[in-house]
C-alpha cells in the first residue's frame, strides 16, 4: 500500500479523533466483491424469467392499471355527455284530482278538408275572473272568461278561443257551462260547452258543440277537452253537418 | 420501503376508481309513475266498442261520499242489440244498437254495469254520435245521455274511437246527485273516463 500523502494523513488523524478504532483504510477487492453480490441479490425470477422487480409489485401494477383506466374513463367529460344522471325525486303525493291521462300522440296532420278526427293540446288561462256569490254551500261563479290557445293537427280548429263560463262550485268542484268561440285564420266556430271544474278551476273538462262560419260554414266541430294546471288535451271531430238534435 | 409505498398508491388508486364508478350509479329512489288507467286495444271493434283488457293501474279511491272528482275506464263492451246500418246520401247511419260494458272507477258509486245506445252518422271517417247511457250498481243507478264524436282510424274497423260527454242523474242512493263524465277512446284502445259527482242537477244551459 503506498504511503498516504499529507492531506490523507490529516484526514485519517481527524477521523481517529472522532471515533476510536475507526477503519479508514479501503480494501478495493472486497468492496468490488460486495457490490457484485448486492447486484445479484436485486434480481428476481418468475417462471424461470428474470424480472427487475419483485413479482408482488408486478401483480399490484397489473390490478392498478385497469382500475385507473376505468376511473379516468367513467369520470371523463366525454363519458358524461348525453347521460342524464338520475336524481332522487320524491314520490308525488296521491291526489283525488285526476290529471289528463297520457293519451296517445296526436293524430297525423289531416288534409284540412272534409270530415276529420282532430287532436291537439291547449293552454287554458282565466282572463276574466267570474263574479261570485255564495248561496248556502255553493259558490256561484258567473260570467268568467277563459282564454284558450289550441294547437291542433288540423288548421281549421287551430286558434284562439274564448269561453264565457259560469259554474256552481262546492268545495271548488262543480258543473260549468257557457258559450265558446274559437277564432281561426279562415273562419270561426261558435256554440256552447258544458263540463266540470275542480280545484277551483285549476282542472276541468268541457264538451262543446260548435257550428262553423266563414270557410267552415255548414260544418260542425265537436270538441272534448280535459285540462289541469292550465294545459290540456283536446280531441274532437269535424264533419259537414249539424250537431245532433237534443 | 419502496414496495410499501407502491402498494399504498395502488390501493388508493383502486379506491378512487371505485368511487368514480359509484358516482354514476342510479340512486335507489326512483320517480313514482303517475297513476293512469291503461288497457290493451281490442282486435275487432264495432262502433263504440271500448273493449279493453283489465290491466288498470290502481288509482286512489275516494271515500265514496259527497262531491268527488273521479277517474277510471270503460271496458269489456258487448253488443246486446245489433244496430242497423243505412246509407243515406253521404252518411252511413247506425241506429238503435245497444252495448253493455264494465265501468271501473275510483269511486264505488260510479262503478258498475254500463249500457249505452248507439246512434251514429258516419261521413267518411268522422261521425256525430248520441244515445242514452245508464250505469247501475248495488247502490242505485245513473241515467242520462251522451253526445260526442266518433271516428275510424282504420276503415275496416269502423268508427270505434270516440269522445263523449255524458250528463247522468242519480237514483236510489244517488238521488239528488249528478254524474258528469267524458269518455275518450283512441286507437281502438283505452276508453278513459274522467268525471265528477256532485250534489245538484245538470246545468240547463
Amino acid at each position: 500500500m503506498p504511503e498516504p500523502d499529507p492531506f490523507d494523513a490529516r484526514v485519517r488523524a481527524a477521523v481517529h479523533g472522532f471515533a476510536d478504532q475507526a477503519q479508514t483504510s479501503v480494501d478495493a477487492a472486497a468492496t468490488a466483491a460486495e457490490a457484485i453480490r448486492r447486484g445479484q441479490a436485486g434480481r428476481h425470477t418468475w417462471l424461470g424469467h428474470t424480472v427487475p422487480v419483485p413479482i408482488s409489485i408486478l401483480i399490484v401494477l397489473v390490478l392498478l392499471v385497469p382500475a385507473v383506466a376505468v376511473s379516468i374513463g367513467v369520470g371523463a367529460a366525454w363519458y358524461q355527455q348525453g347521460r342524464v344522471l338520475p336524481v332522487a325525486v320524491p314520490s308525488p303525493t296521491p291526489s283525488l284530482t285526476p290529471t289528463p291521462s297520457p293519451l296517445p300522440s296526436p293524430l297525423p296532420s289531416p288534409d284540412g278538408e272534409g270530415d276529420e278526427a282532430v287532436a291537439g293540446a291547449e293552454v287554458v288561462t282565466v282572463s276574466t275572473s267570474p263574479a261570485e256569490t255564495v248561496v248556502g254551500d255553493v259558490t256561484r261563479q258567473r260570467d268568467g272568461v277563459v282564454a284558450t290557445r289550441a294547437s291542433m293537427n288540423d288548421f281549421r280548429v287551430d286558434g284562439n278561443g274564448t269561453w264565457q263560463f259560469s259554474a256552481d262550485l262546492r268545495s271548488g268542484t262543480g258543473p260549468a257551462w257557457g258559450p265558446y268561440q274559437l277564432e281561426t285564420t279562415a273562419g270561426a266556430w261558435e256554440g256552447t260547452c258544458t263540463g266540470s271544474l275542480w280545484a277551483d278551476g285549476a282542472g276541468g273538462t268541457r264538451s262543446c258543440w260548435l257550428v262553423g262560419s266563414g270557410d267552415y260554414d255548414g260544418y260542425t266541430y265537436y270538441v272534448s277537452a280535459t285540462w289541469s294546471d292550465k294545459r290540456g288535451d283536446v280531441r274532437g271531430v269535424i264533419y259537414p253537418g249539424s250537431p245532433p238534435a237534443p | 420501503m419502496r414496495t410499501r409505498m407502491i402498494l399504498a398508491l395502488a390501493a388508493a388508486g383502486m379506491l378512487a376508481a371505485a368511487c368514480a364508478s359509484g358516482a354514476t350509479q342510479a340512486p335507489s329512489t326512483a320517480p313514482t309513475p303517475a297513476p293512469s288507467v291503461t288497457a290493451a286495444p281490442s282486435q275487432s271493434a264495432p262502433p263504440s266498442d271500448p273493449t279493453a283488457a283489465p290491466t288498470a293501474t290502481p288509482v286512489q279511491q275516494t271515500d265514496g261520499e259527497g262531491d268527488e272528482v273521479v277517474v277510471g275506464k270503460l271496458e269489456n263492451a258487448t253488443v246486446t242489440k245489433e244496430y242497423t246500418e243505412q246509407q243515406v246520401g253521404d252518411v252511413l247511419q247506425y241506429r238503435d244498437g245497444l252495448l253493455t260494458g264494465a265501468q271501473t272507477m275510483n269511486d264505488p258509486r260510479v262503478t258498475g254495469s254500463a249500457q249505452w245506445e248507439i246512434n251514429l252518422d258516419l261521413y267518411t271517417k268522422a261521425a256525430r254520435q248520441w244515445g242514452a247511457y245508464t250505469l247501475t250498481n248495488d247502490g242505485g243507478s245513473w241515467a242520462g245521455s251522451c253526445t260526442g264524436g266518433a271516428w275510424a282510424d282504420e276503415p275496416s274497423k269502423g268508427p270505434g274511437n270516440f269522445a263523449w260527454g255524458c250528463w247522468l242523474t242519480g237514483s236510489g242512493d244517488y238521488e239528488g246527485y249528478t254524474f258528469y263524465q267524458t269518455v275518450i277512446r283512441e286507437a281502438y284502445g283505452d276508453a278513459i273516463v274522467h268525471g265528477m259527482i256532485y250534489k245538484g242537477a245538470p246545468p240547463t244551459a
